[in-house]
């Protein structure tokens, strides 16, 4: 992730080096043809949104083993109480956890 | 203003009459058409369309309220004058309207509030930071947005119609406040939809006989660089002297990230000034912000983000090189650059880059396509002005009229928020002469000024607001304060000194003026953020308890919520039933002793304007869940994996445009 975004900001730089040049031609040279840019820049995207999923993957596994411990613990006075309960509040607690990765 | 000498062309034949007839009638009927199928009668269903609006309508009026004649008109100008870069607004809009469909949206759903002053009421307590943020979104709008809208559509009826401005500008605004003020929002979202086609076809249409006309894409690379007027020398040197810098079309013209200290617009504040002007003006105004909020599910409202990013790729290519075209080919027109003559083109000396895009639509565009472009033009303006009279009602009509009279009716609030359209119309037209006399090159200037000195602070709070549980009433409120007080440290002395042109530069000291005002953004908007969680730090914090389903953390949480302005909402609750008995009880005495009076044109505008004969039963109904029902921000898995993975696809096409063209 670090090697990604110190390319994308190299670029960058390169980009505007290149833009502060004086005493070129009309146009202004560029280093990488246009379509390459592109390519690279989506590249880095992706990489950084797989980076970015993994992680939070990884997060959201983690606060929800936490807090399964503590669930099967009030589960169980809850079968005890009200045996219709059931697990209800466990699922709905994992469907927010779900939906909270966005 | 000075009109064009040799080419006037008006409307005057049957092809252009009609098209312009008959989009007219189109317009007309689908607001008609919605007034019947929606209940006007409640607030929610006036202000929010019933929470009914499917994905397509909300993408479609998310872009149609957001692409007004300003876009046409400022950003061919400011493509023509300065190359590709102003593009970087339209291109940055992709990334922010996810950022409100995912973070934000589902947040102010779960609030249940209908304006943007209302969730900062019920975010913090209080109501000196909804009564600030009330009245600046509305002055913002009025100087900003409606007067934008109101002089790109005046320059291009002027330069391609020749029509008295006083006229058209008035015709215009009571067609369209006469379909805002007796459809709401259902009328406007469907309007905007058929108005959004108009707008995409007719600018196709234009830009396939722009770059016809110039002989295709790699004709426009190579021949904007010599696009060169042909009188550069300066006709008073006593007066001023023209460098070769102001009338040469820049040499990163195909550039969007540009030299972040000789560039116009440099990279920096592109990349992240742009950013916090787009989370204000699409995350927490009013105006985008209502149309979410109308939509039905939060799904929708994700695929109406989707669609109306994809739609904000358009501009670039049907406005920005269009501009460049016009540059091109009207090289003494449009890039003039000596002031006497400039002002014998279009009447102002800095410079008429803003004909760009009217001079194309007259010269290029053979009859009945010029209709259509005065169609398309029309349609982008009415659209944005619709929304911002709607929005703006709503602002005024929840947020200060019921503080004026915490015990309006329902009845009575809807009726206020018509009659304040109105009023806003009123000040609309009376702006007119404020735009004819500022000089039309420096408006666009004052206009982006405005915007980039007082939106940063109103960003940074909401943004903190949402994600900070921390930050509480006070850090708030003197945050907005003093960026408020930094914002007006930069743009009162610019006002004062101008901002000048490349001929005539401005006296304004280096200090004050010198920082580019997307720098100046940056710089405000890092200032109120630490202002804001110094001073929330320093205080005490609000308690969870007030905070469910007010903040991104707490969104899905289910539990009671004990508002903060619970005790308002309780008082204003009890002494408007009291108030509803009262007149229940004087309006069964009045009919009994009168009979049925009521005359037929009674009944016909009542009819007309939503509000039937039964309206009090529905009244009681509607004020006893007058709290909307919480609407459910749970989303079916499906969709939701589709929803997610087409904003993936289309951030990744955003990156590649932006990559391709930087």
């Amino acid at each position: 992730m670090r090697s990604a975004s110190e390319l994308v900001s190299c670029l960058l730089l390169l980009v505007g080096a290149v833009t502060a040049q004086t005493g070129q031609p009309t146009h202004y040279e560029r280093l990488l043809p246009q379509w390459l840019t592109g390519i690279i820049a989506v590249s880095g995207f992706l990489l950084l949104t797989f980076v970015g999923f993994l992680v939070k993957k990884v997060w959201c596994e983690e606060s929800s083993g936490r807090n399964a411990s503590m669930e099967s613990v009030r589960d169980n006075e809850y079968v005890e109480s009200n045996p219709y309960v059931g697990n209800l509040d466990n699922i709905r607690w994992r469907t927010a956890c779900l939906t909270q990765t966005n | 203003m000075e009109k064009l000498s040799s080419e006037k062309v008006t409307i005057n034949n049957a092809a252009d009459i009609t098209v312009i007839a008959g989009y007219f009638l189109m317009v007309i009927s689908v607001g008609v058409w919605a007034m019947f199928r929606t209940n006007r009668g409640t607030v929610g269903g006036y202000f929010l369309a019933g929470r009914s609006m499917a994905w397509w309508s909300v993408g479609a009026s998310l872009f149609a309220s957001n692409i007004g004649s300003g876009h046409f008109v400022g950003l061919a100008g400011t493509g023509a004058a300065g190359g590709i870069a102003v593009g970087g607004f339209e291109w940055n809009a992709l990334f922010i309207v996810l950022l409100l469909g995912w973070l934000f949206v589902p947040v102010y759903l779960t609030a249940g509030v209908i304006t943007m002053p209302q969730y900062l009421k019920k975010r913090f307590g209080g109501t000196r930071i909804s009564l600030y943020l009330s009245i600046i979104s509305l002055f913002l709008y009025i100087f900003t947005k409606i007067s934008v809208d109101m002089f790109s559509g005046a320059v291009f009826i002027q330069q391609a119609l020749g029509w008295n401005i006083y006229v058209s500008v008035i015709a215009l605004l009571l067609i369209t406040a006469l379909y805002t003020i007796t459809g709401g929002l259902a009328a406007l979202m469907y309007t905007d939809t058929f108005q959004t086609f108009v707008i995409i076809a007719g600018a196709f249409v234009l830009t396939g006989f722009s770059f016809a006309e110039i002989g295709g894409y790699s004709a426009l690379l190579t021949k904007y660089s010599s696009a060169i007027p042909s009188n550069f020398s300066s006709l008073d040197t006593q007066r001023y002297n023209i460098s070769s810098q102001c009338y040469t079309p820049r040499r990163d013209a195909f550039s969007l990230l540009r030299d972040s200290t000789a560039g116009d617009l440099p990279w920096p504040g592109v990349v992240f000034g742009m950013t916090i002007g787009g989370i204000w003006y699409w995350c927490s105004d009013q105006v985008i912000v209502q149309r979410c909020l109308a939509a039905r599910s939060l799904t929708h409202v994700k695929a109406g983000c989707i669609v109306c990013g994809y739609l904000k790729l358009l501009p670039m290519f049907l406005m920005v090189f269009p501009g460049m075209i016009s540059r091109i080919l009207y090289p003494d027109d449009v890039g003039c650059v000596v002031p006497e003559i400039c002002k014998q083109v279009c009447g102002t000396e800095v410079g008429c880059s803003n004909i760009a895009y009217p001079k194309l639509v007259v010269t290029i565009m053979p009859s009945g396509l010029r209709g259509l472009m005065l169609a398309v033009m029309l349609a982008a303006l009415m659209s944005s002005l619709a929304s911002i009279f709607n929005s703006s009602s709503t602002l005024f009509t929840m947020d200060i009229w019921t503080r004026i009279r915490p015990l309006a009716t329902e009845r009575e609030l809807i009726v206020v928020g018509r009659v304040w359209v109105l009023c806003i119309v009123v000040i609309s037209i009376c702006w007119i002469p404020v735009v004819q006399a500022a000089q039309s090159g420096q408006l666009f200037d004052y206009i982006q000024s405005v915007s980039s000195y007082l939106s940063p602070p109103i960003a940074s709070v909401f943004l903190l607001a949402v994600f900070v549980k921390r930050v509480n009433e006070m850090g708030a409120f003197w945050g907005l304060i003093g960026g408020l007080a930094m914002g007006l440290c930069r743009m009162l002395p610019e006002f004062w000194f101008g901002t000048g042109s490349c001929i005539f530069p401005s006296q304004c000291p280096f200090l004050i003026c010198g920082i580019h005002y997307l720098h100046f953004a940056i710089i405000l908007f890092s200032c109120t953020s630490v202002l804001v969680l110094l001073v929330s730090f320093c205080t005490e914090p609000i308690e969870d308890k007030h905070l469910y389903r007010l903040v991104f953390s707490l969104r899905h949480s289910k539990e009671e919520r004990k508002d903060l302005d619970w005790e308002q909402q309780e008082r204003a609750r009890t002494a408007r039933k009291e108030a509803e008995e009262k007149m229940r009880e004087k309006a069964n005495a009045v009919t009994e002793a009168e009979g049925d009076k009521k005359s037929g044109i009674c009944r016909l505008v009542g009819g007309f304007c939503g509000l039937s004969g039964d309206q009090q039963t529905q009244d009681e109904g509607a004020a006893e869940d007058s709290e909307p029902q919480m609407p459910d921000i749970s989303e079916e898995p499906v969709w939701k994996y589709t929803v997610d993975s087409n904003a993936l696809v289309m951030m990744a096409v955003a990156v590649f445009m932006w990559g391709y063209f930087a």
